[in-house]
């Protein structure tokens, strides 16, 4: 077993054991092929999001987790956020430039509830709809601004 | 591309930090959170950053060097040398191995508890054979292992034999033993062959047998042996046993669906011949329907046949149920004349048919006789019947060891035969113990009709038809037979097989000449009935004529001729006493023939060294076929002609002893060529 299927193996060990409020992990999914994950997202009580339900994917390559695995959101469900693009890719640091290995599918789905709850506005990101034409399909090839530090 | 969005690596920093904790929280030992690899001793004291993120340093280094060179946790950047790293002292070193240790210790000792209620297991073991009854002879573990023995069925991984007599029960001291197999199916094999087989005076039980744990295994630790039998890994459940099921049988369920499954196995691969064999078989029944009686015993002595076709559609029931229903049939005289007589007659199909005749021939007869007679009364006619047909056998020793694998197979002989045993086990005392033990079962009495039905079918087939015989016998003897059976019977007995006419031709005529004789009151055969009908055996008589060593003896060679050659002239002179007997012969000549059988047996055995094995039993018949022989250079019409003249007289007075003055004149032939 390599280092990156014991250490997914781990953290899967532990979502199931102790999963944080809000996010389920479908094992099903899982046991089809360890290297994709789908995760349910449930929005926040406090926040614009609550009641719905969303769906991550994550696809984790070969250097989990020294780098950082593919996050997007899918289904029919597409948060309206002004980090979420409309095909699902997220505008989120941590999962690209400010990755690191200490980090792990619970952080990056906690970190993705707070980035939701902490949203006012119910909005796609301005840039939405050239985005979506032009991006690739893998959210970790854009190269991202961070400039928005408020939400 | 334009993005828009930045957000918290503090965040995520927060939550990571704290997952990962529990992450490595869980186990006892310390992983490293991004390999999760347990840390080395050396890595217990390393903290690569100020932070006091702990890493291994296996991770470290591919941070620093193929990474970005941050601290995952903190985002510094990893200084040159380690913030903090205190190497471990000796004392440390030994201590931490000893932790390690005591914890291992603990890890065992918690197994052990857990393996606590495992002592009381017991676990069925598939390739393992337990073996109670055995003579202090064959207690030895060379002994089982030989080709002869244990060894035919399968390449056997050890034998452990348990002098203790504890399991020896009424049969006297007797030993057991564990034959353990390479594979499962050999000894299930050994079972359903040897299992209820009679040997040394002793009948052997076969089972598969349990094993418990290893006493190493139950403390969890390293068993010290190379060979150890026990067991030291979790058996299957299915297969495991506490004593309280042990006790109620539960084991032996299981065995018996082992066994079971195994019979159907072997059973699917054998279905294609036996349906053959049935059509075969219908062909009987006209030799005895042809019977103008039809009294109530007449239908007696048809159930054999019937049973023959219900048991066709039977599975093969277990090999006890078939014995244990014919607790009487222990005769040794028997033994060796069943088994000769069938492979008599498969022997002489190909080349002359006419003695097959002549045997069917002798069946109508002897059925028709019997119907005066109560049912238990006609077996022993039957068993005699097949004692005098082994005449041949000693004859033509050529044929008896190519055919005796077939004829053996009475009783276990089907069985034996889908397990696709050799034919050159037929010298082998389990084989030889098949024969006794069919002439155990009354199987005698049908053996020759279906003989005659399997005389035209390829040599693998008869085998079956012997199975289903059994099958049929198993039930049907201690069965009432019923009409319907007997119906059935009837409507199958449409002439299938060619032989059907000509068999039935020649049971007419041999009944007209037997009513045509005159009955001749003859002391030796009114007394016959007397005293072998009450036993059901005809080597029951043996022993009132001889003394008792001498019979066993004689059944101790018979089963173990390969061992016992020179019991062979012992089992010879009874089998001549009582030939005598039953053919009318005067006693003064009776030890001239003796001795001329001697002789003739000698030179037979000298020209055939191959051929011991029931050399004993047929020995009196032998000596009846060299008569005719001397007297009748031309055999073609042997059968009728020897038939009319040695033993017309009191044919009529019983059937059994007509048919086998009959049956060994007609089986006598093809030795005659040869030696005469």
């Amino acid at each position: 077993m390599t280092s990156m299927e014991k250490r997914l193996h781990k953290e899967l060990q532990l979502l199931q054991k102790e999963p944080p409020h809000g996010v389920k992990i479908d094992v099903e999914s899982i046991h089809r092929n360890l290297t994709e994950w789908i995760v349910d997202l449930e929005g926040a009580q406090e926040s614009l999001y609550r009641g719905e339900k969303f769906q991550l994917l994550f696809k984790f390559g070969d250097r989990y987790p020294f780098d950082s695995p593919q996050v997007m959101f899918i289904g029919n469900n597409i948060p309206v956020h002004p980090h979420v693009y409309s095909n699902g890719h997220i505008c989120l640091s941590i999962l690209t430039d400010d990755w690191s290995p200490a980090l792990s599918v619970t952080s990056v789905c906690l970190s993705i509830v707070s980035m939701l709850s902490s949203c006012t506005e119910k909005k796609r990101p301005p840039d939405n709809a050239l985005y979506v034409k032009t991006c690739s399909k893998n959210p970790k090839k854009t190269r991202w601004f961070y400039h928005d530090d408020e939400v | 591309m334009f993005a828009i969005g930045l957000y918290g690596n503090q965040v995520g920093k927060n939550f990571s930090n704290k997952s990962l904790a529990k992450m490595s929280g869980c186990d006892e030992q310390i992983e490293c959170p991004l390999c999760m690899e347990p840390l080395e001793i050396d890595d217990i004291n390393f903290f690569p950053c100020t932070c006091g993120y702990q890493i291994c340093r296996f991770c470290w280094h591919r941070i620093r060097t193929d990474e970005n060179g941050l601290c995952p946790a903190c985002r510094k950047a990893y200084p040159e040398d380690p913030a903090k790293f205190n190497p471990l002292t000796e004392d440390e070193l030994q201590r931490i191995k000893k932790e390690r240790r005591q914890k291992d210790l603990q890890r065992k000792q918690k197994a052990a508890e857990n393996r606590k209620h495992l002592a009381n297991v017991r676990v069925v073991q598939r390739n393992l054979v337990f073996v109670v009854g055995l003579s202090t002879r064959l207690a030895d573990t060379e002994v089982l292992k030989k080709h002869e023995y244990f060894g035919k069925f399968g390449k056997i991984h050890k034998v452990v034999i348990n002098q203790s007599t504890s399991y020896a029960g009424a049969q006297g001291p007797s030993a057991s033993a564990y034959v353990t197999y390479n594979k499962t199916e050999d000894a299930l094999k050994a079972i359903t062959a040897v299992n209820n087989v009679h040997i040394d005076g002793r009948t052997l039980k076969a089972s598969l047998g349990t094993t418990k744990y290893c006493s190493h295994f139950l403390r969890g630790t390293q068993c010290p042996k190379n060979d150890c039998m026990y067991l030291h890994e979790l058996g299957e459940e299915a297969a495991s046993f506490t004593k309280e099921e042990m006790q109620v049988g539960k084991h032996q369920e299981y065995e018996q669906k082992l066994v079971e499954q195994f019979m159907n196995s072997q059973n699917t691969a054998q279905s294609q011949p036996q349906n053959k064999i049935s059509s075969r078989k219908k062909t009987v029944s006209p030799v005895q329907v042809i019977q103008p009686s039809g009294s109530p015993p007449h239908d007696e002595s048809h159930s054999p046949p019937i049973q023959l076709s219900t048991g066709q559609t039977q599975l093969i029931p277990p090999n006890t149920a078939n014995r244990e229903a014919w607790p009487s049939l222990q005769s040794s005289g028997n033994i060796g004349s069943t088994g000769s007589s069938k492979s008599n007659q498969t022997s002489t199909s190909p080349v002359d048919r006419s003695p097959e005749k002549n045997k069917t021939e002798a069946k109508t007869t002897s059925t028709k006789s019997k119907p005066t007679e109560p049912f238990a009364d006609s077996r022993p006619a039957l068993t005699l019947i097949s004692s005098a047909e082994s005449i041949p056998v000693t004859s033509s020793p050529p044929r008896l060891s190519m055919k005796n694998p077939e004829m053996l197979l009475s009783s276990l002989g089907n069985k034996r035969k889908n397990l696709g045993l050799n034919d050159g086990d037929n010298l082998s005392l389990f084989s030889s113990i098949n024969g006794f033990h069919g002439a155990r079962n009354p199987k005698p009495h049908v053996q020759p009709v279906v003989e005659v039905a399997t005389t035209e079918i390829p040599d693998s087939l008869p085998v079956n038809t012997t199975t289903d015989w059994q099958a049929a016998f198993g039930f049907g003897q201690t069965q009432n037979n019923s009409s319907t059976n007997n119906k059935d019977w009837l409507d199958d007995d449409l002439g299938f097989d060619p032989l059907e006419e000509s068999s039935r031709g020649l049971a007419d005529l041999l009944e007209k000449e037997s009513s045509s004789k005159v009955p001749p009151s003859l002391t030796p055969f009114s007394r016959m009935p007397t005293f072998m009908h009450p036993h059901h055996r005809s080597h029951n008589s043996l022993g009132h004529n001889l003394p008792p060593d001498v019979l066993s003896s004689r059944m101790m060679g018979l089963m173990n001729s390969p061992l016992h050659t020179n019991h062979y002239p012992e089992s010879m002179f009874t089998d001549l006493l009582h030939n005598k007997e039953q053919t009318q012969y005067n006693t003064n000549q009776q030890q001239n023939d003796v001795f001329n059988v001697k002789d003739w047996q000698d030179g037979l055995r000298a020209l055939l060294p191959n051929i011991n094995i029931s050399f004993g039993s047929p020995h009196n018949d032998t000596r009846t076929n060299s008569h005719h022989n001397m007297t009748q250079k031309n055999n073609t019409n042997w059968s009728s002609t020897t038939h009319r003249t040695d033993q017309s007289s009191w044919m009529p007075y019983d059937p059994a002893i007509l048919t086998s003055g009959n049956i060994s004149d007609g089986m006598y032939h093809p030795p005659s060529t040869e030696y005469s």
